[in-house]
């Protein structure tokens, strides 16, 4: 693995109100770099550089772990979508439940891509992995 | 058993980009299959079910060129994510341009995903290795439609499997079909992230029959 040419670096952004996983997922980052803002409510601000997020860096993908039958944090979702300036943005959604319901709604607000969080944390730091090693080394983000 | 093979849309308008693809896509693991159109017009006309396409199933996931005759790439990206019945959909942009503005473009009209077609063909097994493991086996995807005519098939097929199940509406049957898929989809992935092509191949070969 480490004979691989290495990944690009790249902001990445994590909402997440989870110490353990924010650890976890910092683990499995390589030489990408990480933000993270703990509450739904601090998402937006930090994308457009409001207030104490003034200056922040623009991500080039986003992990959101929502609870996507809470409609506050579909509302974060959608409301990033909707920007005309932060929409093209990719968002891959870690959520604890893969109900039918829940990846529907969060494929129709216009996730990029959602994925069940696995319980076990060597499980879940694999899963980042083989995610942003999807989205950083074979897709092309819009890069600005 | 999967309820049935993964559905695959492929907007292609050369032959042979169509057949690669449609070769690498079937050396991977997971059961599917593919259908190709070869125009912006068709692809529309194929996830409208209309004409030709009367009987098309609702893709899973769609492989769409931008540089297409009639509708180009674009349009057709508008046209499915603009429209509530189709833009749960998920759709993957691949082609050889890496002009930034299509890529920024197609991520503005809500593609899920933008991959530059690599020329060299290790390169692009390599990519279509990676879209089967990221968008087939790790991502959940809205994997069966809301759409009645397209359900009945696997309402059938589910029912006889698991003579218990008594759903009692048709979203309730989608709902079950569902979760079995995410069951076996998921048991796969735990397989394939721990790297066990062997124990994954045998999993599947259980679970088929």
């Amino acid at each position: 693995m480490k004979a691989e040419a290495p990944s690009i670096a790249a902001e990445i952004l994590l909402l997440s109100e989870h110490a353990e996983e924010v650890q976890l997922v910092r683990h499995a980052l390589e030489n990408n770099n990480l933000n993270v803002v703990a509450a739904c409510r601090d998402v937006l601000p930090y994308l457009r550089g409001a207030g104490a997020y003034s200056g922040a860096a623009r991500p080039d993908l986003i992990l959101l772990d929502l609870d996507v039958s809470n409609p506050d944090d579909c509302d974060t979702l959608a409301e990033i979508k909707r920007d005309p300036e932060l929409k093209r943005i990719p968002i891959v959604v870690l959520a604890s439940d893969d109900s039918y319901e829940g990846v529907t709604r969060a494929y129709d607000l216009h996730a990029n891509a959602y994925i069940l969080k696995p319980a076990d944390p060597e499980e879940f730091v694999r899963v980042i992995r083989a995610t942003l090693s999807f989205w950083l080394k074979l897709a092309r983000l819009p890069r600005e | 058993m999967f309820d049935r093979p993964f559905e695959i849309l492929l907007v292609e308008d050369s032959p042979a980009d169509a057949r690669l693809a449609h070769d690498a896509l079937l050396e991977g693991n997971i059961p599917k299959r593919i259908s190709i159109v070869t125009d912006g017009a068709r692809a529309i006309d194929f996830v409208r079910r209309r004409g030709e396409y009367r009987d098309a199933p609702r893709p899973d996931l769609i492989l769409l060129d931008l540089n297409l005759p009639k509708r180009d790439g674009l349009e057709v990206l508008r046209t499915i994510k603009s429209d509530p019945n189709l833009r749960s959909i998920t759709v993957i942009v691949l082609t050889t341009s890496q002009l930034p503005n299509d890529v920024r473009m197609a991520y503005d009209l809500s593609a899920n995903c933008y991959i530059v077609k690599p020329v060299e063909l290790d390169q692009f097994y390599a990519v279509i290795r990676g879209i089967e493991e990221f968008w087939m086996s790790l991502a959940s995807l809205p994997t069966l439609g809301k759409d009645p005519a397209m359900g009945a098939g696997a309402n059938g097929e589910v029912e006889k499997q698991e003579p218990g199940n008594k759903s009692g509406s048709a979203s309730a049957s989608f709902r079950h079909a569902h979760r079995l898929r995410v069951r076996v989809r998921r048991r796969a992935r735990v397989a394939m992230v721990k790297g066990a092509a062997k124990q994954r191949d045998r999993m599947r070969r259980s679970i088929q029959t």
